[in-house]
This record gives C-alpha cells, sequence and structure tokens, in this order.
C-alpha cells in the first residue's frame, strides 16, 4: 500500500517550507549583491572619473597611488559611500521594528520625534556656538543632536511608564514631542542671523558628507551590537504583528519587548541623525519595500529591511552626485526621487505577496 | 491530562469608573467540557474572558484547581491558558506555517527545529488543514483562517482554551467546523473550553454548560436547556421568542419579537 495521504501531505508541506525558506535566503543573497554593486558604483562616481581597474588598485595599494586619487577614495568616496550604506541600514532596520511596535505600516524611526530633537539638539548648538571649550564644532553639533535624540526616547519610555504601555499614548506623545522640537527650531531660526540660518537649513537637509572614519566606526559598532538583538526578538515581533493580545497570550512580554525595541531604535536612529543629519524616507520606504520581497516573517524582514534602506540610500548616493555636476546635493533631498520609483515599481509587479 | 477545575470568585474589572464585570462567581468549570458565554452587546462576555486569560486587570481570584492563575506572572499565565482573539488579521504576510511556528516560538528563544515544526503540522493536520500550510493568510477564507488561529492555540497545549466569538462573520459550514473542532479537542485532551458566542443556537448544539452574562453579572448558568428558556431571553436579551425543542434534542431558539426595553 502507498504512504497514507496525511504523510504524503506533510512530506509536501515540509517540502514547501523549505522551498520558501530557501526562496527568502536566495533574495536577501540578492539583495545583498546589488547593495555591493550599489556601493561599488557608489565609490567610482564623482567629478573626477575613476574606472574599476583604477578604483581596486587605489584600494588594495593604497601606497601606490598618487596623493590625490588617495585622498579622493579614501577620506572622500569611500567614507561617504559607506556611510550611506551603514545609516540606510540603521534607518531601515529601526524603521522595520517601529511599525511593528507601533502596529502603523506609516511609521518609521522619526515618527516619535528622534530626528525634531536632534535637530533641536544641533540648533541650539549652531546658534549659540558656545565658545572655545576644546571640542570641535562640528563634534559638538552631532554630541547635542545625538543627546537630545536620545533624551527624548528617554522622555517617552518615561511617560509610556507612567501612563500604561499603550501604543496609542506612545505615539500622541511622540506627536507632541515633534511639534515642541519644531517648534523651537522655528523659534531659533526666527532670531537667527542669515548666515546662520543658512547652517541651520543646511544641518537639517541630512548629507552623507559629514561622514568621517570615526563616525563610521562607531555607526558600525552600534549596528552589530544592535541586529543580533533584533534578530533574537524575530519571533517576538512576528507574534505581536498578528495582534498584542494574541502575542500576550503566546507568553511575550509586550512592555518589555516594547521597550526594548524602542531602546534599539532610539540607538539606530539617534546615532544616525547626530553623525549625517536627519535623512528622511528611508526608515519608511526601505521595510516596505523589505515586506514586499520577502513578506513579514521577521527573521527575514529584519534584516532584509536594513538591506533594502543600505540599498536606497546608497543609490540615492550615486544619484545625488549625476544631478548637477560638480556638485553633491545633500542626499537627504534625493532619497525619495529614487526610492519613490523602486517602491512603487514593486508595489505594481509583486502586490503584495513574497 | 489535567484534572483541577476552573472558579472564578468575584471576578470584577472595570475600565476606567465603569464597571463593565461585576463581582463573577463561576464555580466547577470542569476538565473536558465547553462552556459557552452568551449574552447582548456590551454584557461583559469578551471583558471577562480577557479578564480570565490575564490580559486585562482583574479584582477577584481565577482559580485552576488551588492554583491562584491571576497571581502568576504573564508567562507563567501563558503557558497554561491560550486566548484565542476574534480574528487573525490577512494582511499580515506570512504563511500559516509561519503563523503557527510563532504561536510556539513567541515565548522562547531560538530557531525552531524539527520538533517545532512537526508539532505546528501536527496542530494543522489534526484540524484538516494541514494542506494549507504553505498559503498566506491573505489567501484563505475566514473559516480557514479561524483554523488556523485555533491551530496556533492548541500547537501550545494549554490546559485551559479561551476563545473570544471564534465564529462570528463564518458561513454555518465553518461555524460547525470549528466548534466542532474545539469540542473535540476539550474532550480529547481533558481541556477547560471557555468560548463566547453570539449565536444562542450555537451554544445550545456545542456547549455543555451555557453562562448567561447582563449588564456584567451573571443572568443564568447551567446546561443548555436549563439555561436558555423564554422567560431568560425576555429578562436578559428584551425579545419574546420560544425555545423549541427539536427531534434530536437539540435546542432551538426563535425570537419573535422585540420586548420594549427599560432603558
Amino acid at each position: 500500500m502507498s504512504a497514507t495521504p496525511a504523510v504524503d501531505t506533510r512530506a509536501r508541506a515540509r517540502a514547501d517550507y523549505a522551498s520558501l525558506i530557501g526562496r527568502r535566503s536566495r533574495l536577501l543573497a540578492l539583495f545583498m549583491v546589488l547593495l555591493l554593486s550599489s556601493l561599488l558604483v557608489d565609490v567610482m562616481t564623482g567629478v573626477s572619473g575613476l574606472g574599476l581597474g583604477q578604483l581596486v588598485h587605489v584600494l588594495v595599494h593604497p601606497e601606490a597611488a598618487d596623493r590625490i586619487t588617495q585622498v579622493i577614495v579614501w577620506n572622500v568616496r569611500l567614507p561617504y559611500a559607506l556611510a550611506a550604506v551603514l545609516v540606510g541600514s540603521a534607518l531601515g532596520l529601526a524603521g522595520c521594528e517601529m511599525q511593528t511596535v507601533l502596529d502603523n505600516p506609516l511609521a518609521s524611526p522619526f515618527t516619535l520625534g528622534v530626528s525634531s530633537a536632534a535637530a533641536l539638539g544641533a540648533s541650539l548648538v549652531i546658534v549659540f556656538r558656545p565658545g572655545q571649550i576644546g571640542v570641535d564644532f562640528n563634534a559638538l553639533v552631532a554630541g547635542a543632536a545625538f543627546l537630545f535624540a536620545v533624551a527624548s526616547i528617554g522622555l517617552l519610555l518615561l511617560m509610556s511608564r507612567l501612563r500604561g504601555a499603550g501604543v496609542q499614548s506612545l505615539v500622541l506623545f511622540g506627536i507632541a514631542l515633534v511639534f515642541s522640537c519644531n517648534a523651537g527650531v522655528a523659534l531659533l531660526q526666527l532670531f537667527a542671523t542669515e548666515d546662520v540660518l543658512q547652517q541651520l537649513v543646511f544641518w537639517t537637509l541630512g548629507s552623507v558628507a559629514r561622514a568621517t572614519w570615526d563616525k563610521i566606526a562607531i555607526l558600525s559598532a552600534c549596528l552589530f551590537l544592535v541586529l543580533p538583538f533584533s534578530l533574537r526578538a524575530s519571533w517576538k515581533l512576528t507574534a505581536l504583528r498578528l495582534g498584542e493580545d494574541r502575542a500576550r497570550s503566546f507568553g511575550v512580554d509586550i512592555r518589555r519587548l516594547r521597550r526594548a525595541s524602542l531602546l534599539r531604535i532610539s540607538l539606530l536612529s539617534a546615532i544616525s541623525v547626530a553623525f549625517v543629519g536627519p535623512i528622511g524616507f528611508i526608515g519608511l520606504v526601505g521595510p516596505h519595500i523589505a515586506r514586499l520581497c520577502v513578506g513579514e516573517d521577521q527573521r527575514f524582514l529584519l534584516p532584509a529591511s536594513a538591506i533594502a534602506g543600505a540599498l536606497v540610500l546608497s543609490l540615492s548616493s550615486i544619484v545625488s552626485k549625476l544631478i548637477l555636476p560638480g556638485v553633491i546635493v545633500p542626499v537627504g533631498i534625493v532619497t525619495a526621487l529614487v526610492g519613490v520609483p523602486v517602491f512603487v515599481f514593486l508595489v505594481f509587479t509583486r502586490g503584495g505577496k513574497a | 491530562m489535567n484534572r483541577n477545575a476552573l472558579t472564578l470568585k468575584q471576578l470584577s474589572i472595570s475600565y476606567g469608573r465603569n464597571m463593565v464585570v461585576q463581582g463573577v462567581d463561576l464555580t466547577e468549570i470542569q476538565p473536558g467540557t465547553l462552556t459557552a458565554l452568551i449574552g447582548p452587546n456590551g454584557a461583559g462576555k469578551s471583558t471577562l474572558l480577557r479578564g480570565i486569560a490575564g490580559l486585562t486587570r482583574i479584582r477577584g481570584e481565577v482559580l485552576l484547581g488551588d492554583t491562584l492563575l491571576s497571581r502568576l506572572g504573564p508567562r507563567e499565565q501563558a503557558q497554561r491558558m491560550t486566548y484565542m482573539p476574534q480574528s487573525l488579521p490577512p494582511g499580515v504576510a506570512i504563511t500559516v506555517i509561519e503563523a503557527v511556528l510563532s504561536a510556539v516560538q513567541a515565548g522562547r528563544s531560538g530557531q525552531p527545529g524539527k520538533a517545532e515544526l512537526d508539532q505546528a503540522y501536527d496542530a494543522l493536520e489534526h484540524l484538516g488543514i494541514g494542506a494549507l500550510s504553505s498559503r498566506y493568510l491573505s489567501e484563505l477564507s475566514g473559516g480557514q483562517r479561524q483554523l488556523a488561529a485555533l491551530a496556533q492555540a492548541i500547537v501550545r497545549k494549554p490546559e485551559i482554551l479561551l476563545l473570544d466569538e471564534p465564529t462570528s462573520a463564518l458561513d454555518p459550514h465553518y461555524q460547525v467546523r470549528v466548534l466542532g473542532n474545539v469540542r473535540k479537542l476539550i474532550q480529547a485532551h481533558g481541556l477547560i473550553g471557555m468560548v463566547v458566542l453570539h449565536d444562542i443556537s450555537l451554544a445550545a448544539r456545542f456547549a455543555d454548560r451555557v453562562t448567561v452574562m447582563h449588564a456584567g453579572q451573571i443572568a443564568a448558568d447551567g446546561t443548555p436547556s436549563a439555561a436558555i428558556t423564554a422567560e431568560m431571553m425576555a429578562r436578559v436579551y428584551a425579545v419574546e421568542a420560544r425555545v423549541e425543542h427539536c427531534s434530536q434534542g437539540q435546542i432551538q431558539v426563535i425570537v419573535d419579537r422585540a420586548l420594549d426595553r427599560a432603558a
């Protein structure tokens, strides 16, 4: 007698599951390949042309290249391109977690006021220029932005603890924070001199041209610190996507999950904003692109969101150098230009199935 | 197998100043039986169920045998009972097997191995939906999704199964299939089952015990034929109704007209 139908079904189900996991893993690998290609093109793109062979040569034998090419590749192109990748993945990952813990597909890492608070911190330093305290001005701006961003999340967690961990009160308080900080920045702008005003506005246009090797080291350390914790929470986050009551009934401590997640989000987004300024859209669209490609099993969605965010920002960085010859347009302006077509293409071709 | 009965002692639940459940006492909810909570809208049925599940703050006690369930931590509570809310969201892009795996994995760390995967397939096959395991939630009908949700609940092997309106918005085929499966599981594994239902005839048909709630209190409690009476229908639902016993012993409620409500 042949195998019973139940065994047949089980074998087919196992095979289907294995092929699903395989397909998603391959998609992640494809994402990685695309990202690496984009990174390479980003380093090659710029005012002074640089062929692939020449680039590889400078990267492998930096001492053999002429001084100018050395500086262009090692001090400008490479840090900018890497910053785009790192900030993009930080924002993509943070955005993915934010959309899940707030149960809102329109959420982004900046929904609860992280970037507004950072902008306020940076603006205070730019306007009041604390005199000679022995710290580099740009480091001071970044430091203030980071401090304010972290403080905003601290305040938010404190409030959520006082008011119970409801999502709605969290979002409402976050939005109040956004408006308060924006009002503060507007007030500072009102009284700023023309020169300072220009600096203020320029800071709010996020740009990877603020990247240095120190910042890249800190960013990557932060990302590699946070990612394992995100992945560890992946099943809990998947359960949360299916409903808060359901997840709690599965034994998930929702308050703890949400607090830990907000902490990760704040760390990633605060460092990103402090280093390169607020770059919008990545944290919103990265997770959506990932979701359209790999679905919402968070084991795959979290890394895919990070890679998708990195890819969009890296592509934006390339485009930002091509729009005006000889000028690097702040990448924060370009992200939507690049992200929207990618996103629309995926929505129309994949239609929500992974 | 579980031999302890579930007892509710003076259970009250308030939302702000509004006391939705008022000092409910229910004793001897026995393993292997299904209790249906029925009552008009706003009677406090779902709130009571969430209170038992530990999802909302309660006053009073929930006891399983001698164990005070309401004093256990969320994790221990989740190990002993599973609460199933109204519906699995169709908009989440995951497959049925992943949804069931999330029920196994959410409360623990690590990744699912062969044993966990087998548990999940067992639960699906038990409910006759093994063939749907690699479908996306969005591709399922409402009834199939409800069965998938039930698989999530049973894969956790709870002692107490709490279901909040599992048959609302389902067609008769799936109404009977879902509740029939629930009943079978409860009897086979000696679970304590409580289910909130709107359909009185379904409650009468599938439940061993019917508890009627009205304005946060127990209005009637007993076997279906003891709890569901014309007098109760008038008092609780404000309708004039006939309670007919069919040839096969089932109870059928026929509502003739709405009575004037005091409020």
